[in-house]
Parts: C-alpha cells; structure tokens; sequence
C-alpha cells in the first residue's frame, strides 16, 4: 500500500515542478507618456515572456471609468541572452493597447493578463495622470503645431469635417496654407475609394536576396476622423518580417485634399521585409476596419482591404562572387576580433570574440580560417538587431572556442564575411585579421589517434591532379538529336524499298504501253483487212465505217492522236502539229470527210478507189511511224 | 590617327588580358581550393568548389575535388548532415562527365557503402528497382542505341539490295535473312535511343543530399509510407530523376524507382552532364 501512495505523491510533485517549469511567463506593464491632457491617447503596453514552452495567449486589459481605447495590438518577440556562457531564449508577445481619458484625474490601469498553460495571469497596476487640455506644453508636429492624429486626434475640432480644428475658428479663414503637406510617400493620384481606403507600398520592389524592403500601409480615411477596429497583418511566408513602427511614438496623420475632398492620411504598419528567396514574392492583403460617424453604422467598422504587392527577388551576380559567400547576406558590414590569450600550451584553447556590425539583417555566421591543429567550435552568438530609422541594423557578436593542437607560431589568419552591397552593387568582404598564437608544448595524442581512426579512409580513395586537365569530356551533341539521324534510320530501307516499288511500277506502266500498243497495231490491220474486203460488199456506208475506223486507228498507231477527239476541219492542221507530212495529213483529212459524203451519197462514189485510197493513206501513214522508230539513217 | 592606332591596339590588348584571366581564373580557384583542402580547409575548400560549379564550370577534376572536400568534412571533427550525400552527387557527376573513371567508380561503391552502413543503423535497408524501361535504356549509353541502330537500318536496307538483285538462291536468302535481322535490330534499337532521348530530355539526373527525404504529394503532403513495393523515404546518396521544377514553390517532382512525387530543391542535387 505504501508503494502505490509513494509513488503517487512523486507523480504529483514531478507534474507540479513540470508546472511549475512551464509557468515561466513574465509580465511587465508599463504605460508611456504617464501624464496627458484630457483627449490625449497614450500607449499601455503588456509584454509576456517565456523561456520555456509556455505561450502567453489573449492579452486582456481591465480600464477605469472615463478611460477608452483600442487594441491590443498584439506582436511576437524574440529576446537572446548569454549570461555566464549560458545563452538562454526568451519568446513572448506584447500586447499595446492606445488609450485617452475624457476627464482629468489620476487613473489606476489594469492590472492587464494574459492566458497562460497554468491559467490566467496578471501584471501590476499602472497610473496614468490626466491634467485639462491646454495645461501642457505643445511640441510641434505635422498639424498646426501637434502630431495630426486620425485615430481621435480630430474629435472636437472645427470645420465641417473637422469640428474645432485648432486655428480655424473662423470658417471664412481660408484652411488651405495652415494644413501641413503629408509627405511624398503618403501622396495618391486618385482615391481609390470615395470613402475609404488603404494602401500598401514596397520600396524597393526589385531586390536581391536578403536585402531589406519597407512595406508599408496607408490608411485614407474620406470622412473626417475615425479609428482603427480590426486589422490583419499582411501574408508574407516568404520574408523575414521585422516590424519598424515605433509601438509607443504617436501615429501622425496628415490631412490633405485630393479632387475637392478632404481626406485624413496616416501610416498604420511599416515592415522590413527580407526575402528569402527569388522569383516573383508576394507580400498580401491587409485590412483595417475604419471605425467613425462618417464611416459605417455598424460598430465594427467599415471595412478595407489592400492590394497584395508583387516584390521581384533576384539573386546577386555569379561575377566577382567571393568564395564562402552565403545567399541573403546582404548590407554593409564591418567586422572586429579580438583573441585571448597569445599563447596557449598545445591541446589548450583561446577565446575569439568577433563583432560583427552594420546596416541590413546582420549574418548569423562567419568563415572561420579553418587549418590543421586548429578546431572552432560552435560560436555563442548574442545580437542586437532592430530597425533605426526604419532601417534594420545592428550587431552580433560571436563568441568562438578555438582548440589548439600542434606546437608552434600558428597563424590564424582572418575571419571573414562576403556580403552583396546594395548601395555600391558590389560585393565586399568585411575582414577581422587574428594574428599569431604561440602553441607551446607537444602535440597531443589525441590528434595521433583520430588520424589513424579507420573512419577516415573515404578521402583517401580520391587522388586529385595538382590542376585542372584538359576538358575531359568535350560537349558534343548526341547522334539522337540531330533530325538527320532519325531520318536516316528509317530512310535507309525506306529508300531501298521505294526505289524497288518505283522500278517496278516504271516495268508494268511499261509493259501495259507495249501491250497496249500491240492491241493497236492489230486493231489497225484488222481494220485494213476488213476495208480491203469492203469493196466486195459494196455498201457505201460499210466501206465509210471501215475507212473511218482504219484512219482513225492508222492516225493512233503512227502518232498517239487520238482523232475522233478532234474536228475533221482541224484534222488536217493537228496531224501536220504531230509531225506528219502535210500531203498525208491533208489526205487522210479529206478522206474522213469523204466518208461523211459517202454516207448520204454513196451510190455515185467509186468505192473500190476509195477504198483503196484509203489503204494506201493508212500504210502511208503506219509507214511514217515505222521511220519515226527506226530513225532517219534507216 | 596615330592615336586611334594606339587606342585599338590598346583595347586588344585589354580584351586578351581578361580573356585570360577568365580563362585562368577557375583554374587559380580549382589550386586555392586543393591548397585549403591541404591545410585542412574543408568548408573553404567546399566555399571554392561549389563557387566554381555555380559559376558554370564543369570539369571531372573539379567535381572531383568537391567530393574529396566533402568527404574530409565528413570524416573530419566537424561533419554536417548530407555531406556524403553531396559527395555521392559530385562523384556521379565525375562519372557523367568522365565515364570511364576507375577511381570515382570504387570512391562511390565506397560512399554508397558507407550510406547504406550508417542507414542501416537507423532503420532497414533500402532497395528501390528503376523503371523497366529507364533500366533498359541505361543498359548502354544514348550513343550506343544511336550506333546500333543505324547499323540495324543498314542492315535491313543491304537484306532488301540483296534479295531484289541476287539471282542465286543463296544470296537471296541470306537477303532475306538480313531484312528480318535488321527490321528486327532497327525497331530494338531504334526505340532504345528514343527512350534514351527521352529520359535524358525529360528528366535530370540528381542525388539527394541531406540524411533522408521523404517524397511528398504536389500539395506537400508526405506520401504514405509505402507505396507498393517500393518506400517513400529515399536516403542520402540515392539517384531520383528529376522530371519537373518549380522555381515559385522550390519543389521538384522526381521519380524514385516506380514512384513519382515531390522533394524540395534543397534535398537534392542535379547532377550536371557534359
């Protein structure tokens, strides 16, 4: 029985030290400025941080009568710190709430709290002092004389938009020259809505790698005051964002006209982006809920959006890249060291505490002069890196180890950072020169025994050449790309086999001509023969058939003309064309027409003669196409 | 004109002095960086080497260099995650450059064997089978098919000459031996230096460089962990074959054995051939 109750109670205790060890929020309020005139806004803000796995969640503020705000406006922080060679990491949020009293007094903030894994959690009550308007002297800002406010700064002043503007309590008074110009980077061409609206920029919006991009949002606000509800940062998964708004410095607004209307301009959020990667980066929308009379009736606000601005990253220049350089380590730095002690018994170590400073995201590393019998070891790194000026700049300092081996005057050589200078577009390498170190003694065996470890065997297998070779592998294209190849491939039996199909279909066109040619000639004696016996039959149109068909085949077989296409009247003229001797082809002409006459008017025709003449004009002209064959010599 | 003499013979001169100098300078990178490999200089050795590849110079010897480098960090007091990976990558790459090298064939077997010595201590042994036809068309190089076929088409179109003019019996049949041979050698081989085309215009040899990568889907949601008979975790040193990039997200679709998916460009590295 004893067991389990023992170890029940080591259960409970180790789940409470294991609270306990999660509970590790810290809370720290404070509230700037602490005294203000009635109408005012001033700051309060609720930082909680942990160092261990606990989160602080939903930051809440408990405020007096007559005190109103806005917010929280909620940020996360990251806070680095080496104490005693012990680097610890604090992470936290804070929470900022913007606050105005509407009567004088002395007022009793909070206590504000946070929700934390162990419950929620409370810091300590802040006093705020509220003394009547105009019982504190003015600094000069932007707005005749104070820092022009949209968020509230406008309740109560004159005009028809602006009730009870300081300096303008005569509405006759022209308003124009006592407005303050907004500066260059609030100014639009156009509203982008009658209303209101918001609008983000990125300067520059072509950048290499690492190199830093305001992007800051706008809000326009067309009627009159008004404050700010809800707000959603811009996306920016492809950035490293650094927030370079002052959370404590007074928003400062500029009025200004813009087509006859009057609008209320203000920054709302400014961001150092660093890009971590190239191509077409977008950074996305924001919104803002604009909360006035003028604005909408719901009590949340009228809603705006902005447009998501496209941010081309490329990467630095490959010429005049120095060895070592890392992608995104880009601004301008310095670099300082210094080394203790100079001299070290051999298998000792020295300390190397290198400072690293200057404008852009300052590089996490640097390149070590590595060499035999030297070890760095793993650097403690405290930094200070934030916006000044909106621009991101600061230090980091590295704090190396370095183990010493082999006796003797070792020079260390240098520390060095390459980084690309956007200003100069240039490459440079911040230096940090070591010096000598006097090693004294004898080497320890140590290094003898990790040399002969087996495990260092793979670098030996690999003898390289004292210089580059001749180019080993000369580029030339593979046979597979050129279209030749392909054509070629196929081409080849592709060839042989038309070359054969051609000869073969040149042999049967041939054969066919020479059959055909035959059937001719037979055709022709045929015809001769039947119009030789023509006679005997004594019938006119018989003997005309014959003699048409004997002609006809007479003309095909001596000249290819194939006649009975063609007008008797032209017969004459069309064989004298193919070659034949004008008597035959004027004959064999007057024949054919003779034949039409013997038709109608046979009786009267001696049609033994004509037969015969028309034999005797078929063999003339067979006998011409004999010639034409055999050629002229024969 | 005297002085427009002098200022073109000048300007020549400048235009020979940074041609060579160009020309030397990864020559004077490829010694700094065996000096710094000597003194035991490894990361600048490395800084050197992966210089000269991004600035586009591809030479065996170079990549030979970057694997001794990566291999003293690997075995030195202060190795990093993927350095045999990265060392795998530029030995493959000395191989594609230089095919016939005996000393980077046994140096890889080696690194792979470590590879495989140290993976095995985490978790079992991966064997992934390429692609059928990725197989095949590795048997011989591109060229080789090209050859081979050609031959096959010569072959077929001698077989067809023979078999239409032979009048004996014998050199007819032997014609028509050869067509069939040939057709046959021309359509196998043909289509091995397609395919081979193929796979090297379509897809981009790369070694993956960090301890173990897992193949996710176009999303980026990790496949399950088996597919079918092959795994979706494809360890350090292991050839993929990259079939499509994406600059916008750094993403690259690779294929490892039969399975297709995703890794990020900085798991691996691509290989760069002649």
């Amino acid at each position: 029985m004893r067991a389990p109750v023992l170890a029940l109670a080591l259960a409970t205790g180790v789940s409470l030290a294991a609270s306990v060890a999660r509970a590790q929020v810290s809370l720290s309020t404070e509230v700037s400025p602490r005294k203000v005139e009635v109408g005012d806004r001033f700051m309060l803000r609720l930082r909680a941080m942990s160092q261990g796995d606990d989160r602080a969640t939903s930051p809440e503020l408990k405020l007096p009568s007559g005190v109103t705000g806005s917010g929280p406006n909620v940020g996360s922080q990251t806070q680095m710190s080496i104490v005693n060679g012990q680097m610890t990491q604090s992470v936290g949020i804070t929470a900022t709430w913007v606050l105005s009293a509407s009567a004088p007094g002395t007022y009793r903030l909070g206590p504000a709290s946070v929700l934390t894994s162990s419950g929620r959690k409370q810091d300590r009550v802040v006093t705020v002092e509220v003394v009547p308007r105009g019982s504190m002297p003015r600094s000069q800002g932007p707005s005749g004389g104070q820092p022009f406010d949209p968020w509230g700064m406008l309740r109560g002043m004159g005009g028809p938009n602006f009730p009870g503007f300081p300096g303008f309590s005569d509405l006759d008074q022209p308003r124009e020259p006592e407005l303050p110009q907004p500066p260059e980077e609030y100014r639009v061409d156009r509203a982008l809505d009658p209303i209101a609206f918001l609008r983000a920029r990125a300067v520059p919006k072509k950048v290499v790698v690492g190199e830093q991009v305001t992007l800051s949002v706008y809000a326009y606000g067309g009627r009159g005051e008004f404050r700010p509800g809800t707000a959603t940062e811009p996306s920016r998964d492809d950035f490293l964002a650094i927030n370079v708004m002052d959370d404590t410095a007074q928003i400062a607004g500029y009025p200004f006209e813009l087509d006859g209307q009057q609008w209320i301009t203000a920054k709302f959020q400014s961001f150092a982006l660093f890009p971590l990667k190239s191509g077409k980066l977008k950074a996305g929308a924001m919104s803002l809920s604009f909360v006035g009379r003028g604005y909408s009736k719901d009590a949340l606000g009228l809603k705006r959006e902005s447009q998501p601005i496209e941010i081309v990253v490329v990467e630095p220049p490959l010429e005049g890249r120095p060895p070592g350089y890392k992608l995104g380590d880009v601004g301008h730095y310095d670099l300082s060291a210094q080394l203790d002690p100079r001299e070290v018994p051999a298998g000792g170590s020295i300390s190397v505490v290198a400072k690293l400073e200057g404008t852009g995201y300052v590089p996490a590393s640097l390149l070590v002069p590595e060499q035999n019998g030297v070890r760095w070891l793993e650097p403690q790194i405290i930094e200070q890196v934030a916006p000044r000026s909106g621009v991101v700049q600061g230090f980091r300092t590295f704090t190396y180890v370095v183990e010493l081996n082999q006796p003797g005057d070792i020079d260390l050589g240098e520390l060095k950072l390459p980084y690309w200078d956007p200003k100069a577009r240039a490459y440079g390498v911040a230096r940090a020169a070591l010096g000598k170190v006097k090693v004294t003694g004898n080497a320890p065996l140590v290094e003898a025994s990790a040399k002969a470890e087996p495990g260092h065997k793979l670098k030996g297998l690999l003898e390289l050449p004292s210089a580059l070779g001749a180019s080993a592998n000369p580029k030339h294209g593979a046979l597979t790309e050129r279209a030749p190849f392909w054509l070629a491939l196929l081409g080849a039996p592709l060839t042989a086999l038309l070359g054969f199909a051609l000869a073969d279909l040149a042999a049967l066109l041939r054969r066919r001509r020479s059959e055909r040619r035959g059937s001719l000639a037979t055709a022709t004696d045929e015809a001769l023969a039947q119009l030789a016996g023509s006679g005997m039959l004594a019938e006119p149109a018989s003997i005309a058939a014959a003699t048409e068909r004997a002609l006809f085949l007479s003309i095909e077989r001596a000249t290819g003309l194939k006649a009975r296409g063609v007008l008797k009247s032209e017969l004459a003229s069309a064989l004298a064309r193919v070659g034949v001797e004008e008597d035959v082809a004027a004959r064999a002409a007057a024949l054919l027409g003779r034949c039409d006459e013997l038709r109608f008017a046979g009786d009267a025709a001696d049609l033994a003669a004509f037969a015969a003449e028309a034999r005797d004009t078929c063999r003339q002209l067979i006998s011409r196409k004999r010639r034409v064959l055999e050629g002229p010599d024969s | 004109m005297k002085a427009l003499t002098i200022a073109l013979l000048c300007l020549v001169t400048l235009v020979g002095v940074v041609g060579r100098a160009q020309a030397e300078a990864p020559e004077a990178e490829y010694r700094a960086a065996l000096t710094a490999l000597a003194k035991g200089a490894d990361n600048e050795a490395i800084d050197r080497l992966e210089l000269l590849a991004d600035q586009g110079v591809s030479h065996p010897d170079a990549s030979l260099a970057r694997a001794a480098a990566y291999l003293a960090r690997a075995e030195g007091p202060s190795p990093r995650p993927g350095d045999l990976g990265r060392a795998a990558a530029a030995l493959s790459e000395v191989l594609l450059l230089r095919p016939a090298d005996p000393q980077a064939e046994r140096a890889l077997e080696a690194v792979q064997s470590e590879i495989a010595r140290r993976h095995s201590r985490q978790a079992e042994s991966v064997l992934v089978r390429p692609r059928l036809g990725r197989a095949i068309a590795a048997l011989v190089s591109e060229q080789t098919w090209a050859l081979l076929a050609a031959l096959g088409s010569l072959v077929t179109a001698a077989g067809l000459v023979a078999r239409r003019l032979a009048v004996h019996p014998l050199p007819r049949l032997a014609g028509a031996v050869a067509i069939g041979v040939g057709a046959t050698a021309l359509a196998a081989f043909g289509a091995g230096a397609y395919a081979a085309m193929r796979f090297r215009t379509t897809s981009q040899p790369a070694v993956i460089v960090v301890p173990e990568a897992r193949l996710s889907d176009e999303r980026g949601r990790p496949l399950p962990s088996k597919r079918g008979a092959d795994t979706t975790t494809v360890p350090e040193g292991a050839t993929v074959y990259v079939t499509e990039r994406r600059q916008a997200t750094g993403r690259c679709q690779v294929e490892w054995g039969s399975t297709d998916g995703w890794l990020s460009s900085s798991e691996l590295r691509v290989l760069v051939g002649p």
